[in-house]
């Protein structure tokens, strides 16, 4: 992240300068303030001072060119279906959600506005991995690992179902939906309603994880929509859990929520990255390699460099 | 002095790439061996957090590619070595870079 575009190099300032340029000869001159401004903090959060002229191109490229606003209800759509930009959004939630050679442990969103763990980054301050254990993040993960890894939602699916199917009998006719900050409930719907909605919550991610397990997708992008699925589905399962708590305040299920999700996708992550890992160990040094550790030499030998701990990776 | 300092690092960071691809055409090395080696001086001294998102801007580039090499003191370690586009693109910054050295030379005269 850069403060100003005056932070990079000439080569790449003119880059920029002239896709903002380009940008504003396109709009009307009301809009033009605004738009340049969002602009100009996109290109800043996702540049470096030492980002050259094809970093920012591509960038530019990925922004796409600037079309004016219109006020028809076509154009309205157009432009909220543009702004969320769902193409990609496997691709973009991976590279945000695991990028170990990014120390920092917040992102820019994937999707939105806000700030994501980068779960790579929280790995290699962890020492599970290196900061460039994959050259390209889930490139070189295979197939394998991507069914393995649809088989989380799948199992957070099944459980859910059977959650209804073994304690639906034994649990009281209406279930809470939406709870306090102090974790008590205060607003309740009925037993059918809420199976048919942690189902749906479950079963649907699951479908979406399987489909991009078996596609042929490039990988960060069937990680990303694995991650995702995982997500939503591990969410989903813990509601159906909290549900079945009764009534009583619970101030730690909420915070529990956050962990809950963060601890799958991370898991989900984490073993494609290194299912990756061990596919370029073994493209490289032959199969026995693929299970080599991450972790420091065994004892009795000399270290000769900085070892690989608390953000400080070594290669 | 705080602008002093401010394009002093700015200066740094525009020649980084430069450096890091003089050193891995010189011959192919890891990740923490590039920070320590730059280390050697301390005008151009980077932490981990600045060589690996420098390393992979360089691979998505096409500039520098990546091989794991077994290590005789622990686990493997995944080596950088430049490309033929990366020589190339080297060549051309090192010989704008003797430009811009050889006119400053020229003319801040013998000032340290």
């Amino acid at each position: 992240m850069i403060r100003s575009l005056d932070d990079l190099q000439p080569a790449a300032r003119a880059v920029a300068d002239d896709y903002l340029r380009e940008a504003a000869a396109r709009l009307p001159v009301r809009q033009r303030g605004p738009v340049l401004d969002d602009l100009t903090t996109a290109l800043c959060t996702r540049l470096e001072a030492d980002s050259g002229p094809a970093v920012v191109a591509e960038l530019v490229a990925e922004f796409g060119p600037v079309v004016p606003a219109g006020n028809s209800w076509g154009e309205r759509l157009r432009r909220i279906a543009g702004g969320l930009r769902l193409t990609g959004v496997g691709e973009r939630v991976a590279s945000t959600w695991w990028n170990p050679a990014d120390e920092r442990l917040l992102l820019p969103r994937a999707l939105g506005t806000g700030w994501d763990l980068n779960l790579g980054a929280v790995a290699v301050r962890l020492g599970l991995i290196e900061p460039d254990a994959e050259a390209e993040p889930f490139a070189a993960t295979p197939d394998g690992a991507f069914r393995a890894a649809a088989l989380v939602p799948t199992a957070l699916a099944a459980a859910t179902a059977l959650h209804y199917a073994v304690r639906g009998r034994a649990l009281p006719a209406r279930l809470p939906t939406h709870w306090t900050v102090a974790g008590a409930p205060d607003r309740w719907v009925s037993l059918p309603r809420a199976a048919a909605t942690d189902l749906a919550g479950t079963v649907v991610p699951a479908g979406f994880a399987l489909a991009a397990a078996r596609s042929s997708r490039p990988g960060p992008d069937r990680a990303g929509t694995i991650a995702v699925a995982t997500a939503v589905g591990s969410v989903t399962a813990w509601v159906a859990v909290w549900r079945s708590l009764g009534d009583r305040p619970r101030p730690w299920a909420g915070p529990a929520t956050v962990v809950v999700m963060t601890g799958a996708v991370g898991t989900v992550l984490y073993g494609l990255a290194r299912a990756g890992r061990a596919a370029e160990l073994s493209r490289d040094l032959g199969s026995d390699a693929a299970t080599a550790p991450v972790t420091e030499s065994p004892p009795g030998f000399i270290e000769v460099h900085p070892p690989f701990t608390g953000g400080r990776g070594r290669g | 002095m705080r602008e002093a300092d401010a394009w002093g690092s700015q200066l740094r960071k525009g020649v980084l790439e430069l450096a890091v691809l003089g050193l891995l055409e010189a011959e192919p090395r890891y990740g923490s061996q590039l920070v320590d080696d730059l280390s050697a001086h301390p005008d151009l001294a980077i932490t981990a957090g600045t060589v690996y998102p420098l390393l992979a801007r360089l691979a998505r580039a096409g500039l520098v590619t990546s091989t794991w090499r077994e290590s005789p003191v622990g686990p493997p370690r995944k080596y950088y070595t430049v490309t033929p586009a990366g020589r190339r693109s080297l060549a051309e910054s090192a010989r704008l870079f003797g430009s811009v050295v050889a006119a400053m030379e020229t003319i801040l005269g013998g000032r340290p």
